[in-house]
């Protein structure tokens, strides 16, 4: 957000500059033409709710006032669509209205292919493109990642434009969706917590319920093997266990043959 | 104690703080008997640095209290001050503090004794009293001030409010210490669930703000608050940047990080299964040669060659089976032709190479014991044979072809 910090001296310095001349239109007019074509300015918004610059509608300058509105809320192509109406304009703002073309382009989607911006921004090659970009990141309008290979554009940060009337609505609704799918977040983190904590006990009695049965089969073997022992006497145990022993060394040696 | 009136703020930094609760805590640990109840006072001064009406409190170093005579070591704090002079020269002494639930009688004498180093030195205690219900520091300045008492002007404590400042040092160490907690707490579902309040916690904070600034845009279209054009181009720039996670890159990588870890998890607990049941199956070996009758040793040799030989060949192919996971997996994320991406979370596909290859060490161990338990039969009918009946050996002939086909395939 500092490219608003930067914003506001310039739009507070117009508006002073636009409220205090009355009655000489041609100088309002170049107040207009000063705004647009200064660098680091980007909203208009507030120099346009200035009472004397409103009141050039109707006159022979209204042209001027349509300019203005066009570099608050309208793009490149319309201007072009419109040029026999509205006056001719500076190399300093044609920069400007494709800059704010920039910003609306950069409203609608986060990734945008280079042939689009070329298109909407009556430029030949990507190498134009490329510089006219990274100007508008110098200036700080725009953050993003240049994906030459994939010929994109990728947005990560796009300054504000004016707001158009219907703007705020849709802003609202946007971010109540937030609210609405963080507080599920939040809800869902807490049924996850609660979930592990059960699954541990669960586990914990599970190993529980594993060590009590060890302990009683441990018992009723070993009373299993008493009797057995008392039962078949020394019956040929010795021995077999003796064999058993060759028979492992044996059976380990011969998996290396 | 009334509140300042004095004007200054103070600003702590959190060194001081953990000075004074390390000396506390030595000096309990130290003294004995442990478990002696109160700890006995600890004293120190603090040092740092006042700017016009800012007073910040950088740095603090431990004094000799001496309790018959009630006053500090004058000639240790001379000299500590000098050698901190030497390292901060900006640094002055500010005050002193102490631990304990408040200030006491006591101290004023201390206090004043100090009043000749610094005019107006600040009193810093903490209470090392841990209280949970308690959420701020219990840590409280003092300062001191002439008020008229009964006719008697006298010096008293005055509380004054203070902010915590840190130093990007200051503040690792902090967070540092303040993540330590998780690694003690032993089980996985604590480790999971202390992680996870973090995060909540950390949500619920970008909850509220989201929060007001949805409050304050539906007064703003309500009228209630006049349009402010910047805050306005600012909220629609941020509400640019959402959705955040949508996109197919983000699923993409986060699939084959979950799969990764789903499947890694799968192995280790493989890998516990098949030495657990090699234990089982050495335990029932030995439980069953220990009933054999020595028939004829070479047959039982040869057989036991054939088992062993049937071991051989199945790590191999584990291992063999293990690599091309290894190798493959590696493919399959560029071509990501055998991760599902989006549509489930189970690594469906990798599954496939785990079955088979259960069954094989499964059959293979238990085709040991099968031959074993036939010994056993035919050699002494008079041999009882234990409750074998799991051992039943056509299905064994049947699983140990299907053993052997699989391995001829692969």
């Amino acid at each position: 957000m500092d490219i608003e910090r930067k914003q506001a001296e310039h739009i507070e310095h117009f508006v002073k500059q636009a409220s205090v001349i009355k009655g000489s239109p041609s100088s309002l007019v170049n107040i207009i033409v000063e705004a647009t074509s200064h660098p680091s300015l980007f909203a208009f918004t507030e120099i346009l709710s200035v009472p004397n610059i409103l009141e050039l509608q109707g006159t022979e300058d209204s042209r001027y006032l349509d300019l203005l509105q066009m570099f608050a809320h309208g793009t490149w192509s319309v201007y072009n669509s419109n040029a026999s109406e509205l006056p001719q304009l500076m190399p300093d703002q044609v920069l400007k209205l494709k800059q704010l073309t920039m910003l609306t382009l950069a409203e609608a989607n986060k990734v945008l292919p280079y042939d689009v911006l070329m298109h909407e921004l009556d430029v030949v090659n990507v190498r134009e493109l490329e510089d006219f970009l990274i100007e508008c990141m110098y200036v700080g309008i725009l953050r993003g990642k240049l994906d030459q290979q994939r010929r994109l554009f990728e947005v990560q940060f796009a300054a504000g434009r004016d707001l158009r009337p219907g703007q705020l609505g849709n802003m609202i609704h946007t971010l109540s969706e937030w609210l609405g799918t963080s507080d599920s977040l939040l809800i869902t983190i807490q049924e996850k917590i609660k979930w592990a904590d059960s699954m541990s006990e669960l586990d914990k009695k599970h190993k529980q319920e594993n060590v009590e049965m060890l302990e009683e089969a441990k018992n009723a073997l070993s009373l299993k093997a008493d009797m057995d022992f008392r039962g078949h006497g020394l019956f040929g145990e010795p021995g077999g266990m003796m064999d058993y022993e060759d028979r492992r060394t044996k059976r380990r040696r011969h998996p290396m043959g | 104690m009334a509140s300042s009136s004095s004007g200054l703020t103070f600003k702590l930094h959190p060194l001081v703080i953990v000075n004074i609760s390390d000396h506390h805590t030595r000096v309990k640990s130290q003294s004995q008997p442990p478990t002696n109840s109160p700890a006995p006072r600890v004293f120190g001064c603090v040092i740092g640095v006042q700017r016009a009406r800012t007073v910040e409190i950088f740095n603090s170093f431990e004094l000799l209290y001496d309790p018959s005579t009630r006053s500090l070591d004058r000639s240790f704090l001379e000299k500590k001050q000098e050698l901190y002079k030497k390292v901060f020269p900006n640094f002055y002494i500010l005050g002193w503090y102490s631990t304990g639930a408040d200030a006491e009688e006591s101290d004023m004498h201390i206090h004043k004794a100090l009043m000749d180093i610094n005019e107006n030195p600040v009193y810093v205690i903490l209470n090392p009293l841990i209280n949970h219900t308690q959420k701020d520091l219990p840590v409280t300045i003092y300062e001191s001030e002439m008020h008229v008492i009964d006719g008697i002007p006298q010096l008293i404590f005055v509380h004054s409010s203070y902010t915590i400042e840190t130093v990007e040092a200051e503040r690792i160490s902090v967070d540092h210490v303040a993540h330590l907690k998780p690694s003690d707490g032993g089980s996985a579902a604590t480790q999971l669930a202390a992680h996870l309040t973090g995060i909540h916690s950390a949500i619920k904070m970008l909850n509220s703000k989201i929060r007001v600034l949805h409050h304050y845009l539906n007064a703003m279209q309500k009228g209630e608050i006049p349009y402010e054009n910047s805050l306005l181009r600012q909220v629609s720039s941020l509400l640019r940047r959402l959705p955040a996670i949508e996109s197919e890159k983000f699923q993409d990588e986060f699939l084959m990080e979950y799969n990764d870890t789903l499947l890694i998890s799968y192995l280790a607990m493989f890998t516990d299964c098949s030495s657990t049941m090699n234990d089982l199956v050495d335990k029932i070996n030995i439980a069953s040669n220990a009933e054999l009758h020595l028939e004829s040793e070479t047959v039982v040799n040869a057989q036991m060659a054939k088992g062993g030989a049937l071991f051989d060949k199945l790590d191999h192919f584990r291992s063999r089976k293990l690599d091309q996971w290894r190798c493959g997996y590696g493919v399959k994320h560029d071509t990501t032709s055998g991760l599902p991406v989006g549509s489930s979370s189970e690594p469906q596909p990798n599954l496939v190479l785990f079955d088979p290859f259960l069954d094989l060490f499964v059959g293979g161990r238990v085709w040991v014991v099968a031959a074993a338990s036939k010994l056993a039969e035919t050699g002494d009918g008079a041999n009882q044979t234990p409750d074998k009946s799991i051992f039943n050996r056509r299905q064994f002939l049947v699983s140990f072809k299907t053993i052997m086909q699989k391995i001829k395939t692969s």
